[in-house]
């Protein structure tokens, strides 16, 4: 167990560097950083002083090395647009991308688990097809065609809910959450009807029922429990999935966090602020894979062996 | 004695069906084959095809007389425009049809480089093992652990928008899942009899992976394609819905969506067809995708 850990430990570690040198390969890749801030009018003068200013007549791994130092201090630099710390826009921002994730996230509990039990339990009703009709929709609609559908749907022609943004209180969260976990929910729901109908084939449940325990105990307690594995590593991973998730979502709603952040740099062409959403974004996401794959080695024994 | 069970159940079977008849018989034919996504992939495969002979609009230039104009089911609407026309005056439906080629040639081409790439470095990966194997595996692992929009997004910051840029970028994203089933099942095959046999004969080694492995792996290397496509489809719109995919004014059904963001009150049916478009082509295909792996290769049902 302590050497599956420390070994992904150290891919992880080793992906977030590999991140940074793409990051980084790319930031000079796109060309010469002085013209970000200078234009072809300076004259050769300050163009020197500017290239001695950020270490540009440095070699290359120098130069990186410098600027992984900056970014381990979470130091960014300037957005270009905005005139401010990246750091600073980041922290300002998060907040709202956090409380829509956590949104999501209990929609994703609250619909994916139930719904995946009583299509399990319940096979070829008429919840089950129900049930994988939803799944199937929410595994099909890409999130912003969702979230357009919804906004004409329950905006515009009902008007029962406001279109996003936070001005309504919890209203407001509604529609973009449920965006934002219909895709984790439909996931959630195939992986627990799978399991759970695996599980309810396995010998130690047809004994429950053959000592008598009542139906309701069997599914609950003997069953989902048992069943709960598989989708359980999901959920940890249903953090890296509002990475990018949240990026559309919030483009769709101006939900004002960290995706629409780094949507409108994209508009802007605003590359030392994109730099930072990504790899710190990134480093999310990883982390939240990692994090999936020890929960995954904790709960299931059989995993560590391979 | 077992085959005369056997033919007597499948007797009863036979007597059984032939009471309930010719509808019996349908229902059974629709169960078994997916007709209503087929019929679905059809109509959009036409639609791509056929765009410019079907409709006489050009899909990139449009008539300002006619922006915002609703579908033709509303009392303002005319049958000149079925689905209404986008804020430019352009007909939406000759741009979902023109969308349709546009998503339906990405999607193949990407779907073959991606396929054949990861075919083939999941055979070498999977048959001779060591340094190669290592290689290949930790290169995936990264390409999987990258969040590939965000990924997409700075890169397009730096090479401006291109149709070659996105479809490269898919490509490199998209041999990973190919390469490590293809690699899984070289591994098991490259020990079995048969391939041993052929080596003792004097089979040179390009020849036992191309006509002893690899017929081996086609099935899942077909199954997999069929589960990719919707997926693809769906990067590719989300890419281009964020403006850093196909470049307008090509009608991707993306960018269509996105045109119509800003007109979402007074316009709702310019951002609402293509968006319905998209899903109900992902739909059929992941259902035909769904269909083709319980059809072809069951064991593969573990992937979700």
């Amino acid at each position: 167990m302590r050497n599956f850990f420390i070994r992904r430990l150290v891919t992880a570690l080793l992906m977030i560097l590999l991140t940074t040198v793409f990051v980084f390969a790319l930031s000079r890749a796109a060309g010469d950083p002085r013209y970000l801030y200078l234009n072809e009018y300076t004259t050769p003068a300050v163009w020197e002083q500017w290239g001695e200013m950020m270490g540009l007549n440095r070699p290359y791994y120098i130069q990186y090395l410098s600027w992984l130092g900056d970014a381990l201090r979470l130091d960014f630099g300037d957005s270009l647009a905005q005139k401010r710390p990246v750091l600073e826009l980041i922290l300002n921002r998060a907040p709202a991308t956090i409380r829509l994730a956590t949104a999501a996230f209990v929609f994703a509990l609250v619909v994916g688990i139930p719904l995946g039990v009583l299509s399990a339990v319940k096979r070829s009703s008429v919840g089950d097809y129900l049930g994988r009709a939803f799944a199937l929709l929410g595994q099909s609609a890409p999130p912003f065609a969702l979230g357009i559908v919804l906004i004409i749907i329950f905006a515009q022609e009902l008007g029962w809910l406001p279109t996003g943004r936070q001005d309504h209180g919890i209203r407001s969260y509604i529609l973009p959450a449920v965006t934002l976990g219909w895709y984790p929910a439909a996931g959630l729901l195939r992986l627990i009807r799978s399991s759970l109908l695996e599980v309810l084939d396995s010998e130690f449940v047809k004994m429950a029922r053959a000592k008598g325990v009542g139906s309701a105990s069997i599914i609950w307690k003997h069953a989902l429990r048992n069943a709960l594995i598989a989708p359980l590593t999901y959920a940890s991973l249903l953090l890296a999935g509002f990475v990018t998730g949240a990026l559309i979502v919030e483009s769709v709603f101006s939900w004002p966090g960290l995706g629409l952040l780094g949507y409108q740099a994209v508009g802007h062409n605003d590359f030392a602020l994109m730099t930072g959403v990504v790899v710190l974004t990134g480093a999310v996401f990883i982390a939240a894979n990692l994090a999936a794959d020890v929960l995954y080695a904790f709960l299931d024994p059989r995993i560590r062996l391979s | 004695m077992t085959t005369r069970v056997v033919t007597e159940a499948e007797a009863r079977l036979e007597r059984l069906e032939a009471r309930r008849g010719m509808l019996w018989a349908i229902y059974r034919f629709i169960r078994e084959w997916p007709l209503v996504p087929m019929a679905i992939l059809l109509i959009f495969v036409v639609f791509a095809v056929f765009a410019d002979v079907i409709s006489g609009y050009d899909p990139t230039e449009g008539v300002l007389q006619d922006r915002n104009i609703p579908p033709m089911w509303y009392p303002e609407g005319s049958s000149a425009h079925i689905l209404g026309a986008d804020p430019l005056g352009r007909d939406i439906m000759t741009r979902i049809m023109h969308g349709t080629r546009i998503s339906l040639m990405f999607a193949g081409i990407v779907l073959a480089s991606g396929a054949v790439a990861g075919t083939t470095l999941g055979l070498i990966s999977g048959w001779y093992g060591g340094v190669v194997d290592e290689i290949i595996q930790r290169s995936i692992e990264l390409l999987i652990a990258l969040p590939f929009i965000l990924v997409a997004l700075v890169v397009v910051i730096v090479w401006s928008q291109s149709l070659q840029l996105v479809i490269i970028l898919l490509i490199i994203f998209s041999w990973g899942g190919f390469a490590r089933q293809v690699r899984g099942e070289t591994l098991q095959l490259k020990n079995m009899d048969y391939v041993s046999l052929a080596r003792i004969a004097g089979a040179s080694t390009p020849r036992l992976l191309a006509r002893h492995v690899f017929p081996g792996v086609i099935n899942t290397v077909m199954v997999l394609v069929s589960l990719n496509v919707g997926g693809l489809i769906i990067t590719e719109s989300i890419l281009s819905y964020l403006g850093v995919g196909i470049p307008p004014p090509t009608p991707a059904w993306g960018v269509m969506v996105n045109d119509g963001r800003q007109y979402l009150t007074q316009a709702p049916w310019v951002s609402a067809f293509p968006a319905l478009a998209i899903t109900l082509t992902v739909i059929a295909f992941n259902f035909m995708g769904d269909w083709l792996r319980d059809r072809l290769d069951p064991r593969l049902r573990q992937l979700v």
